[in-house]
């Protein structure tokens, strides 16, 4: 893909542009069985479901496994991610989000390149199609099993929230990265879009 | 109660007011919630609203489709202790008209506790401030107001799930305006047409112990390119590379079912 850049890993596989009638998946904006209305009552961290904290993340399909660091909120409320240093190249789950395994959007993310290593975790995200599985370990040694069932490309400045962070009836994750076109004059960084992947609990 | 007793009890309560008053402003309640909403009164309105707590204050984003357009939609966070925090159903409708309006709403909603207003008092008293309300240009509310004031019993009731966001005005009979025979049961002066709820969701505690805003900023660009016009080049290849697998993927998927 990257013709005529010298010394240039290839631009990082995209998903569909979501609303452009491209999606290739489940649509996550017609719920399926463990997909919420979004009037549920709230269920994280509920006391019968003790999950502990997610330490690492694999998904074979990418070629994905890596430790999971911990990112919180800025102060000005968009989602931290992994500064540059030894976690920059490593996915975080955002300890906002419930745990994976426990009811609701498990929130985890990665970078899809990097100043130094150029690729990164993230990298490969939007390769993933409904039905890869991934595994989220706990750190009491639980295995937490997922399917994807579905794969978009949001605009930045058009980032759907709710479809995106709001209640689900089931355990389920969201693995977010950065995608779409590069725009070098973008305050906020160069890439447009996020890629996000949505997957449920098995 | 003598002045000693007075004292007595005053003194504890006051105590309490300072440590509230240290502790900062956050102990009416804390808390951020979502609704989907769905139509009602066969309007084809849709929307998400979400609410942020803390302490007294609201933060309040509506985003809402398929809505008489150009018209004043009054928008409002409901609420009372008796209600059934719920949206209405057809059994709701006392007077058998087929239609819901505001006041048969009440018993699952409650009352007017927040006039989603853009500019202003957004208290009841606002409840049809109709020059103050969304228009829906296009149909569509794209509504965002923080720094709402309310109540301890109000914030507790966001908080706690239990605050139910109406919009307000349909078209029953799709002329592009609010007319009809039918006075509003809120103001006699207007339609019910302008009045009757066009769309409804009940304000979930949302799972999320915080909900981020926006995307996430998870790239460096490192891999597209370090050029200008190289990175122009490679995003639309980009693009192209994804509409490629998506293709790809719809065989993919088609040979396997």
């Amino acid at each position: 893909m990257a013709v005529g850049v010298v010394n240039q890993d290839p631009a990082p596989p995209s998903p569909p542009v979501a609303g452009r009638g491209s999606l290739n998946t489940a649509d996550p904006d017609k719920p399926g069985p463990s997909h919420s209305t979004g009037t549920v009552k709230p269920q994280a961290g509920s006391p019968e479901v003790a999950v502990s904290r997610p330490v690492k993340i694999r998904i074979p399909t990418i070629n994905v496994s890596s430790p999971l660091t911990v990112v919180g909120l800025q102060a000005d409320g968009t989602l931290e991610v992994p500064q540059p240093g030894p976690d920059y190249d490593k996915a975080a789950w955002f300890d906002g989000s419930p745990a994976p395994g426990e009811i609701g959007p498990a929130v985890i993310e990665g970078h899809v390149d990097g100043a130094v290593n150029g690729p990164s975790v993230f990298y490969r995200l939007g390769e993933l199609k409904p039905d890869d599985k991934l595994v989220v370990d706990s750190r009491d040694g639980t295995v937490i099993r997922f399917e994807v069932y579905a794969v978009r490309l949001f605009a930045k400045s058009n980032f759907p929230t709710l479809k995106v962070y709001g209640n689900t009836n089931g355990s389920e994750l969201r693995l977010i990265t950065c995608g779409g076109p590069f725009d070098p004059n973008r305050a906020e960084g160069g890439y447009t879009d996020n890629v996000v992947v949505f997957a449920r609990r098995l | 109660m003598n002045r000693l007793q007075k004292a007595a009890v005053t003194a504890p309560a006051l105590s309490l007011v300072a440590l509230m008053a240290l502790a900062g402003p956050a102990n009416a309640a804390d808390g951020s919630t979502q609704a989907q909403l769905k139509p009602l009164n066969g309007s084809n309105s849709t929307g998400t609203a979400m609410v942020t707590v803390s302490g007294n204050t609201l933060t309040v984003k509506l985003a809402a489709q398929g809505l008489l357009p150009n018209q004043p939609h009054a928008a409002h966070i409901h609420f009372a202790a008796e209600a059934r925090h719920e949206c209405p159903t057809a059994s709701d409708d006392k007077n058998g008209d087929g239609n819901i309006n505001t006041t048969e709403g009440a018993p699952a909603y409650g009352d007017v506790v927040v006039s989603l207003t853009k500019t202003g008092d957004t208290s009841p008293d606002s409840v049809l401030a109709v020059n103050r309300f969304d228009t829906a240009p296009g149909g569509k509310i794209s509504y965002e107001r923080g720094s709402i004031q309310v109540n301890d019993e109000v914030a507790q009731a966001v908080a706690d799930g239990e605050a139910v966001v109406v919009v307000h005005g349909v078209d029953y009979n799709d002329d592009g305006k609010y007319d009809g025979k039918t006075k509003s049961d809120l103001d006699p002066k207007l339609p019910t047409e302008a009045t009757d709820p066009a769309s409804c969701g009940v304000l979930a505690v949302s799972q999320m112990g915080s909900t981020p805003t926006g995307g996430i900023e998870t790239g460096s660009g490192s891999t597209t390119g370090t050029e200008n016009e190289g990175l122009i080049a490679l995003g639309g290849v980009a693009l192209l590379g994804g509409l490629m697998l998506a293709t790809r993927r719809r065989f993919a998927s088609t040979s396997n079912n």
